[in-house]
């Protein structure tokens, strides 16, 4: 028997990352994969009356697209707070005759899992309501390979029904897979399929149903517990795989048909990588797609949010109007809607950048992006598997976090993380666009498409340079490497692409929305309260000094006022109270507070500015255009000094680069990096080093002379 | 083009009676191909490329590498298979 030092099973990577590493990959029957799974969408209550069927098999199997199949792709994700758990359920009602519930799993090779996202599949298939049939999608052209998993499977005692996929590329290689014989041999049904027709999904339901019946009239068959799993996870030993490979091997050679096929086209698209992995071609490839993807934001994306932005304002005046005037209006319309609104906003840029991702990785072309950057990659400290979440975090660095999963080593893993914030998100879009059009000459708009490109680079400079610097000064890295299949080139299917799409911004909505919604409402409440007395705003505004004089003079002629109320507001108090910590940075009490709220989500800090600087909801010019112009007059109170200049607003944009001003965002780093510490250092590393720096670059320009 | 470094003799005098040698997976030039022997890597890595399907008697054929030179990409068992040289190091092969 072979010593293994690394039981319970760890991601062997990590082996060498100590021990907390080897207890977060603890297979476990974890009471929250139990309650997510009881709480499944499409699911009954307690027990399951319902049966679960399980897809299981590798990320290219053609597994998921069998899901959408099946699903009708109306499923959703389940996560459960507080777990690294995350399950894709939905009812099975295209498929059988009964109902049921269809699980999709996260890509696995072998049940002793090597990074957390394989963790989560095995977890799944070992919680407390354990799948009724598991379906495990193989894929004929790798046939040793897949059946690996199934023999695991079969040897802990799950019920099973295997789906042939991709066959039709074997059959272009002159050769075939003798079903009936498999499934004599497995002792198991074997279906082959297409996973993008609709064809024999009949036939598979007939089957699961099968399979089901007869797990149940086995009712006293004893299921598989954790105790067997570690039994089972124990003994995989070296000569444990030597025997299921050499069972598979002879299963694969007597069901195999050759019917005579061109042995030279057997290296599966190998013409295409040639290209695809071309020394120039390949890179000019790759560079073409990432240009493609990015300039897609700005010609897609922002017409999107300007109408967004629109709709919403739209919504907001009609709300006041249809409503009679009250604080609780005010309070829904700008705090609930506008908070709404606020959260929309990001979607376009989310929605171009996963969709267009899920388009490659559905191609295939993904992993070969991965492999193509994976030198340049480990040269900083990450890994080829870091540029996928690296890339979503140019959407939202909330699914780019989770997406981190796939990395199997813990190290690179936290360090991607950790520089994600650093990838320019949707959120910041709305406020560079602001800031980039103040400082901007009028007319000539290219320039500041230039910069925004310029800024959308920096961040993946000073991520480089992040990662870079700590890589240098960290030990304990665990080992390095890159072990990654390339899944065959084949045309996506737009249903499974626009349902990943969907179900990545949901991932956003569901985790940042109510955040930014619930801020919002919070930000109005402490900028609207205490409430003025209707006298008071004149001597309020006196003691504050001699330039909002004119304010007060116009409040008093419009009988109430929105600024009168926020400069007396508890957001105000803060805002006056921190003013020297503001100040150094170019900014006063208000600039402040917006930027303060820019903490909820950062784009709030844009309409935070609007009520701010008493930007109303008057008929006229675009809000922006009116926050422009406004901008450009707004001086330190009772002082001639423009508070909006030059220096300053580049320290703003510097400063939005780099500050980690998203709660939602700590949060999930809490979750996905494992701990409050972790959490809560980069939270204070990237704050505290943006307000350093911009206070040197604010006061540095100056210095030199720029206003 | 791919140098070919470090190849050794197959059955090299050192190794002891018996133990074929073979050469280092990452030596192939490329489209060459060969039979895997065994692996020499930690017991996890080891274990985990097994699970993959590297093991002794598998063809494997080095496809092509990346435009960075590294990872190299191997035809293995119906699939392609990157990997890094550090890893492809671990694999010994017969031509």
């Amino acid at each position: 028997m072979h010593p293994r030092p690394d039981l319970n099973p760890p991601a062997r990577k990590e082996a060498v990352a100590g021990s907390a590493s080897t207890e977060a990959n603890r297979v476990t029957t974890d009471p929250a994969v139990n309650a997510a799974l009881a709480a499944a969408p499409g699911g009954s209550a307690g027990s399951g009356s319902e049966p679960l069927v399980a897809l299981v098999g590798s990320a290219n199997s053609g597994k998921t697209t069998l899901f959408n199949l099946l699903t009708g792709s109306h499923y959703n994700t389940v996560n459960y707070p507080g777990a690294t758990v995350e399950f894709a359920i939905g009812p099975g009602k295209n498929f059988a005759g009964f109902p049921c519930r269809v699980m999709d799993t996260p890509g696995l090779t072998s049940l002793i899992p090597s990074s957390l996202d394989e963790k989560v599949t095995v977890d799944a298939l070992f919680a407390k309501h354990r799948p009724d049939v598991v379906v495990a999608v193989v894929d004929a052209n790798q046939l040793s390979r897949h059946l690996y998993l199934v023999k695991q499977l079969q040897d802990l005692g799950f019920n099973l029904v295997v789906a042939l996929t991709m066959s039709d590329l074997l059959r272009k290689q002159g050769r075939g897979i003798d079903a009936g014989k498999l499934s004599e041999m497995l002792e198991c049904p074997v279906l082959p399929l297409d996973p993008r027709k609709k064809d024999k999904v009949a036939e598979l339901g007939r089957l699961v149903e099968e399979r089901w019946m007869a797990g149940r009239s086995l009712s006293g068959r004893r299921m598989c517990d954790e105790g067997d799993y570690q039994v089972f996870a124990d003994g995989m030993t070296e000569d444990r795989v030597l025997s299921y490979y050499a069972a598979l091997d002879e299963v694969e050679k007597l069901v195999t048909v050759e019917n005579g096929g061109d042995q030279k086209t057997r290296g599966r698209g190998a013409a295409a990588d040639r290209i695809l992995l071309h020394p120039v071609y390949g890179l000019a490839i790759f560079l073409a797609a990432m240009f493609l993807i990015f300039t897609s934001i700005f010609w897609m994306a922002t017409p999107f949010m300007d109408l967004i932005d629109a709709g919403f304002g739209w919504a907001i005046a009609a709300v006041k109007h249809v409503l009679p005037q009250s604080w609780i209006v005010d309070l829904i319309a700008d705090g609930a809607v506008g908070g709404v609104g606020t959260v929309m906003v990001f979607l376009p840029q989310i929605l171009i950048l996963f969709f267009a991702m899920g388009y490659l990785e559905d191609s295939g072309y993904l992993a070969r992006g991965a492999a193509l950057v994976d030198k340049p990659l480990s040269k900083i400290g990450l890994n080829g598997k870091s540029f996928v979440p690296l890339l979503s975090g140019y959407a939202c660095a909330i699914p780019a976090m989770m997406a981190a999963r796939t990395i199997p080593n813990r190290y690179e893993r936290n360090l991607t993380i950790f520089i994600i914030p650093l990838m320019s998100c949707s959120a910041r879009l709305p406020v560079y666009t602001l800031l980039l059009a103040f400082i901007t000459p009028h007319g000539k708009p290219w320039i500041g498409g230039l910069a925004l490109t310029g800024l959308y680079l920096a961040g993946m400079v000073l991520g480089a340079a992040v990662s870079t610097v700590i890589s240098r000064f960290s030990r304990n890295k665990g080992i390095s490497g890159f072990i990654l299949e390339l899944p065959a080139l084949r045309k996506p299917v737009l249903r499974v692409v626009v349902a990943s799409t969907y179900h990545k911004a949901e991932q956003y909505l569901r985790k940042a929305g109510l955040t930014i919604v619930c801020i919002s409402l919070g930000l109005w409440v402490l900028t609207h309260t205490p409430p003025v007395p209707a006298a008071a705003p004149a001597t309020a505004m006196l003691s504050s000094g001699g330039a909002a004089v004119p304010a007060t003079a116009q409040a008093a002629a419009d009988g109430t006022s929105e600024y009168v109320t926020v400069s007396n507001s508890y957001a105000a108090q803060i805002g006056r109270f921190i003013e020297p910590v503001t100040r150094p940075m170019g900014l006063d009490w208000r600039g402040g507070v917006a930027m303060i709220c820019g903490f909820a989500a950062r784009e709030v800090f844009v309409s935070a500015m609007a009520l701010m600087y008493r930007i109303d909801d008057t008929e006229g010019d675009g809000l922006a255009d009116r926050l422009l112009a406004r901008m450009s007059e707004v001086t330190f109170e009772g002082t001639q000094e423009k508070v909006f200049t030059i220096s300053s607003v580049l320290g703003v944009i510097l400063f939005f680069m780099i500050a980690l001003q998203c709660f939602s965002t700590v949060a999930v780093a809490k979750t996905e990096a494992g701990g409050w510490k972790f959490a809560a250092v980069q939270l204070a590393v990237y704050t505290g080093a943006a307000y350093v720096l911009t206070v040197i670059l604010v006061q540095g320009l100056r210095a030199m002379g720029v206003a | 083009m791919v140098k070919i470094i470090n190849r050794e003799p197959a059955a090299a005098g050192k190794e002891s009676a018996g133990v074929e040698a073979g050469v280092l997976l990452d030596t192939l030039g490329r489209g060459e191909g060969g039979t895997i022997l065994r692996i020499d890597a930690e017991p996890a890595l080891k274990l985990h490329l097994m699970e993959l399907g590297f093991v002794a008697g598998s063809p494997i054929t080095f496809l092509m590498s990346t435009p960075f030179g590294d990872p190299n990409i191997y035809a293995l068992r119906g699939t392609s298979i990157a990997l890094r040289k550090s890893e492809a190091k671990c694999i010994r092969v017969r031509i």
